[in-house]
């Protein structure tokens, strides 16, 4: 061990509260210029990766966004239904591969009820699988009153194989809402980390007869009764998820839906709706990132004060040092090494508060959305915070470590005789 | 031979009106290898600054002091440094002690800056002065005469030609002075080095062969307030 690191050792010993706090404040700056950036990337990732499964949203007239949301993120209400007729003719469409209807507007403990059909579950072409079965576990029965739920759904209700639940009406939990059918549970799905593990996935024909629905397809109302088939000009979809051929195929059919027709709106691409959001919501994230710019530079007036308000009563240590041979670098050194040791100190500490950080957001985000963000290790801010929060804390140390090579040695080693 | 020689040895202090005072005028003083020298002077005869300036801590502002054949004056500071701490022990009056560190640790980091850490002849040192034992003690958890005792381990831990003392045993009751004195001449002599004393206490004084008055030497006269001019 050096003179230069028994220097360190010494006096982060003697000012231990104030060297912890110090580096309390350099970890706390770290983390959350880690988190700010690497939580930003995963999160825009998430919302507009691939593992959605589908290119488009055709949906009622309305905000692009809010369709997206409501049918593939199963967040906000839905903006409306379009007739089944719509969706039948979509689905002929030579410019689309996979059309697949969804009726939504019902809960069961507040996850979501979709109804929708069995080629929900189908594998697109070129695509791989979305869902899958958990060992033992089927599709639904499209004629049956038949569920099928999401992994977070089977986790956090603990429903099962062979139970049996009561679908309750609207998008928000209300015990009093509740409808008179039961459902049995006949599927259960493997994780995807995605919203579809919040969801409960219903034969579409059986979310219109729940008790109390009223269809309005055709514009007049018609209430489903047993045993009577429901006319398809009185059925309604809420959504349909739609995969195209090609680029093209989807260009031109956002070309058709919103510039020359007025009956429906198309979420096109569904990843650039949520990016041009995530966009708009651009000032929060440089909100975030001043702010934890700021935290970074208070850290590095934490240390210059810890170093400077220590000056004082270190002068006559110095001074001593310098009477036992030391020379001036050396005392230079032992300040810099200190403010060094706190700032990288600081850093590494700061990846844990990165980690606390980064896990608690991805909690909170995974159960209001089911999205989940993963760490991510491949951000260039990983490594370069600790290296600028070091830089930092070595500017820091400049002035203190200048005033300590600068000491007076004999001035400061009285009394004098 | 010569360890110690000054020639001429002139310095001054600037004064808050912008007046200069000179506290340090010698002609000629010299210190042979192994010699242990008591040196009387009144509080604010000079004592410190002359120390001070055999050390290379001041340099003087005309004149030479020559130590082991070289030039304090001249020698650049990083030379000066170095020269000091290989051959030049300082004990203080307050003893200076590093609070923050053991025993043992002030004597190794009073090597690290010289010749290298040597835990093992810092631990004999501490054992010679009879701290076996309070290697791992700081000096808050060590008595005054405890402490006076670690100064002085670390003043040879370089195992310099000369060890320098302030007034070393100012802090002590008279008992415990004469023990320290005893300890402080006899590792001097067993390490083969040079002693000077500085102090105005007679009981100290008396108990060196060579002994000198710092007036005797200090060219520079008192004022009638007592101060050196």
């Amino acid at each position: 061990m050096s003179g230069v690191i028994l220097i360190i050792k010494r006096s982060l010993r003697q000012h231990g509260l104030s060297s912890m706090v110090t580096i309390c404040s350099v970890a706390l700056a770290t983390g959350l210029l880690m988190a700010v950036s690497v939580l930003q990337g995963r999160a825009l990732e998430a919302f507009t990766g691939g593992a959605l499964g589908y290119d488009g949203v055709l949906g009622a007239r309305g905000s692009a966004l809010q369709l997206v949301l409501n049918s593939l993120f199963h967040l906000e209400t839905s903006p409306g239904n379009i007739p089944w007729s719509m969706y039948e003719a979509v689905k002929e469409d030579p410019r689309v591969t996979q059309a697949v209807p969804l009726a939504v507007g019902d809960n069961y403990n507040g996850f979501r009820i979709v109804g929708t059909t069995r080629q929900m579950f189908n594998k697109a072409e070129g695509s791989p699988a979305l869902f899958r079965l958990q060992t033992g576990t089927r599709f639904f029965d499209p004629d049956k009153r038949e569920a099928v739920i999401g992994a977070a759904v089977a986790k956090q209700t603990v429903l099962d194989i062979g139970d049996v639940f009561h679908p309750y009406h609207g998008v928000i939990f209300d015990e009093s809402m509740r409808h008179a059918e039961k459902y049995h549970v006949v599927g259960v799905l493997k994780p995807m980390n995605t919203p579809a593990d919040r969801v409960i996935w219903i034969p579409i024909e059986a979310q219109y007869r729940l008790s109390g629905h009223v269809l309005r397809g055709g514009g007049k109302t018609y209430t489903p009764k047993e045993g009577e088939t429901i006319p398809n000009e009185y059925k309604e979809v809420s959504a349909v998820l739609l995969k195209f051929h090609s680029l093209e195929s989807g260009f031109t059919f956002d070309m058709t839906v919103n510039k020359q027709g007025k009956a429906a709106t198309l979420a096109w691409p569904v990843n650039k709706v949520i990016y041009d959001f995530l966009n708009q919501l651009g000032w929060v994230r440089q909100a975030l990132g001043l702010l934890a710019f700021l935290t970074a530079f208070i850290s590095a007036g934490t240390i210059l004060a810890a170093l400077t308000n220590a000056m004082n009563e270190r002068r006559r240590e110095f001074a001593i040092l310098r009477a036992l041979g030391a020379r001036r670098k050396t005392v230079f050194a032992a300040v810099m090494g200190e403010a060094l040791v706190l700032s990288l100190g600081g850093a590494i500490l700061g990846y844990g508060v990165y980690a606390v950080i980064f896990m608690g957001t991805s909690f909170i985000l995974e159960a209001q959305t089911g999205v989940v963000l993963s760490l991510g290790f491949h951000y260039p801010s990983l490594w370069l915070t600790p290296l600028i929060l070091g830089a930092l804390g070595a500017v820091a140390g400049l002035l203190p470590a200048w005033r300590a090579y600068a000491t007076d040695v004999a001035h400061h080693l009285s009394p004098i005789s | 031979m010569s360890l110690l020689q000054m020639t001429n040895v002139i310095k001054s202090f600037s004064l808050p009106n912008g007046g200069k005072v000179r506290v340090l005028n010698v002609r000629r003083f010299e210190l042979t290898r192994g010699v242990q020298m008591s040196l009387e002077g009144e509080s604010g005869s000079g004592k410190t600054t002359l120390l001070n300036i055999i050390s290379g801590l001041l340099t003087p502002d005309h004149g030479q002091v020559m130590m082991a054949g070289k030039d304090m004056a001249c020698l650049p500071e990083p030379r000066r440094d170095k020269l000091r701490g290989e051959k030049i022990g300082y004990m203080f009056q307050t003893f200076n002690l590093l609070q923050g560190l053991t025993a043992l640790e002030n004597l190794i980091l009073a090597q690290s800056f010289v010749r290298g850490m040597d835990a093992v002849f810092a631990r004999s040192l501490l054992e010679s002065v009879g701290l076996k034992g309070y290697e791992k003690h700081k000096p808050a958890q060590l008595s005054v005469g405890q402490q006076q005792r670690v100064a002085l381990a670390r003043a040879l831990a370089n195992k310099p030609a000369l060890v320098l003392a302030d007034e070393p045993t100012a802090s002590l009751d008279q008992e415990r002075r004469q023990q320290a004195l005893s300890l402080l001449k006899k590792l001097c002599y067993t390490n083969r080095a040079a002693l000077l004393v500085v102090s105005h206490d007679p009981n100290v004084l008396n108990r060196f062969k060579i002994r000198k008055r710092l007036s005797d030497i200090n060219q520079t006269q008192k004022t009638q307030d007592g101060r050196i001019s």
